[in-house]
């Protein structure tokens, strides 16, 4: 036991001398990286010339920032495709005049109206930190326990009360998880259509709306549509 | 001068087509459809096919299918990294970036699955700590990184010809111009860069030199509004996390970055 002690000293004895004689550089993976990046851009010179004059992505995809799901590696994107906005738990407020949420608004708005994105898909993942904080908050906030975090995620509380209502009593506290994220999505795709500059395009058929899971316990994504129509009035 | 001038006879017969078609508009459709003839029949000489593949354009949702087939193979693959990601992510960076198409973080340096906890929003913009809570998105993911993830490092990146930035420089002090509804109102957060940008500008700077140091002052207005946190204040006091600003230009292929150097020194006696 003692040796095994002993070794176990020796060893954070060393790794401290490493650390110390050779600080490892937080730049070096990205500095490689970049320079693939730089023969790539030396590569595709046409690409990047239209590139720099104005970009023209089909997609908008809002994503969570957790660092397990990057859009663009999970679905093989290339510069140029894609205007992401990402937040935590890929969260869509609704649209108001008071509201002090206006980054996910303006960027909305910019891609819809500016950049006139074709389909705008919302990406929720499986074991979202974010909407498992949401399903643990009391509602009287007394387990409260951050500064913003809580006021945040609180945009996907009605999905919260759907996913309670949907999933059985007794299912494992997963299921009731990854339901709660589901309807979360949804709830941000209804958010998206209370915009005006997102309903006008959508009833013409100019823009999609998706909203998708991405499972990385499993690899899987599925996706689905949002699908609104108003039919023609007619008399009683 | 004309423009072939330094290409032997084909260069001659373009230039003095060039001229007679200056000369006589007109003349331009039969010009073309007799140029046609003689490109089919030198391609068929060459036995080059001219018929150009009309490219039929990617159905988006197509290629993300696609894209994501790829993904899984990668998946299978890589079942130890994977298993590990399911139980918990453990990134060292967090990056802000712009939700520009044209720079995607992952792509542009090389990162990996749970290699860095990211927001992007218009501008890559970080408003200063307010106990309003108005911007929580930004609030709330440097919280979660910061005290709950523990990043080491915290990258604002900026780039080049940013919409963002452009819309922020055109913006009447008087609201006179407005164009949108929440765009001006979440530029606004960089509007300290705009004065910056002016003040250290030369008069005579052209529109782009003007454009490229106000993205740089908004990345350091949001690097500063950062420290306004105090969970981001304290980690950097106590050295556990770091700072850092940078500039990507797609125009030259360039990626420049630089640290935000901060300390209170002790206090000593007058």
């Amino acid at each position: 036991m003692e040796s095994v002690d002993n070794m176990q000293e020796k060893l954070e004895e060393l790794s401290l001398e490493a650390n110390v004689a050779c600080p490892v550089d937080p730049f070096e993976k990205m500095r490689k990286a970049f320079e693939e990046f730089k023969a790539y851009f030396k590569k595709e010179k046409e690409l990047f010339d239209a590139l720099a004059q104005s970009q023209h992505p089909k997609w908008m995809i809002i994503a969570c920032s957790d660092s397990r799901v990057d859009p663009a590696l999970v679905l093989g994107l290339e510069l140029g495709e894609a205007f992401i906005l990402r937040n935590i738990a890929s969260l869509i407020p609704p649209h108001s005049k008071q509201s002090g949420h206006k980054s996910g608004a303006s960027a909305i708005e910019y891609a819809v109206e500016h950049l006139k994105v074709e389909h705008i898909m919302i990406v929720g993942h499986s074991r979202c930190g974010g909407i498992k904080a949401l399903l643990e908050m009391k509602e009287d906030g007394s387990n409260r326990f951050s500064e913003y975090i809580e006021d945040w995620i609180q945009i996907a509380q009605p999905a919260s009360e759907i996913a309670k209502a949907k999933v059985p009593h007794d299912s494992p506290f997963e299921e009731l998880w990854t339901c709660c994220v589901k309807e979360s999505v949804n709830l941000s795709l209804r958010n998206c259509m209370s915009y005006p500059f997102v309903k006008i395009p959508m009833e013409k058929g100019l823009l999609t709306l998706h909203g998708a899971y991405f499972d990385f316990v499993n690899g899987a994504f599925d996706v689905w549509k949002l699908k609104c129509k108003i039919d023609e009035h007619q008399s009683l | 001068m004309g423009l072939y001038e330094k290409e032997g006879a084909y260069g001659a017969v373009m230039d003095s087509l060039d001229n007679l078609l200056k000369k006589c508009p007109e003349l331009k459709e039969k010009a073309g459809k007799k140029l046609e003839e003689l490109v089919k029949e030198l391609s068929l000489e060459a036995n080059v096919d001219t018929v150009k593949e009309v490219a039929s354009p990617v159905d988006p949702i197509e290629k993300i299918k696609k894209g994501f087939q790829d993904f899984k193979a990668y998946f299978k693959t890589e079942q130890k990294l994977f298993k590990a990601l399911a139980e918990s992510q453990h990134p060292k960076w967090m990056i802000i970036a712009c939700s520009d198409s044209r720079v995607d973080p992952a792509l542009v340096l090389g990162l990996e699955l749970g290699d860095a906890f990211i927001l992007r929003n218009i501008s890559s913009l970080v408003p200063p700590y307010s106990k309003q809570r108005g911007h929580a998105s930004a609030g709330s993911a440097i919280e979660y990184a910061v005290l709950h993830l523990k990043v080491e490092h915290i990258m604002i990146i900026g780039h080049s010809r940013c919409g963002g930035i452009k819309a922020l420089l055109g913006m009447n002090e008087d609201g006179s111009n407005r164009f949108s509804e929440y765009i001006e109102d979440w530029v606004e957060v960089a509007q300290p860069a705009t004065k910056i940008a002016k003040a250290k500008c030369a008069h005579n700077s052209s529109f782009e030199e003007q454009w490229t140091c106000c993205v740089k002052e908004s990345v350091n207005v949001s690097l500063w509004n950062c420290m306004t946190y105090p969970f981001v204040r304290v980690a950097v006091e106590q050295g556990s996390l770091t700072l850092h600003g940078a500039y990507f230009d797609f125009v030259n292929g360039a990626f420049d970055r630089w640290g935000l150097q901060c300390s209170v020194e002790e206090p000593q006696p007058l």
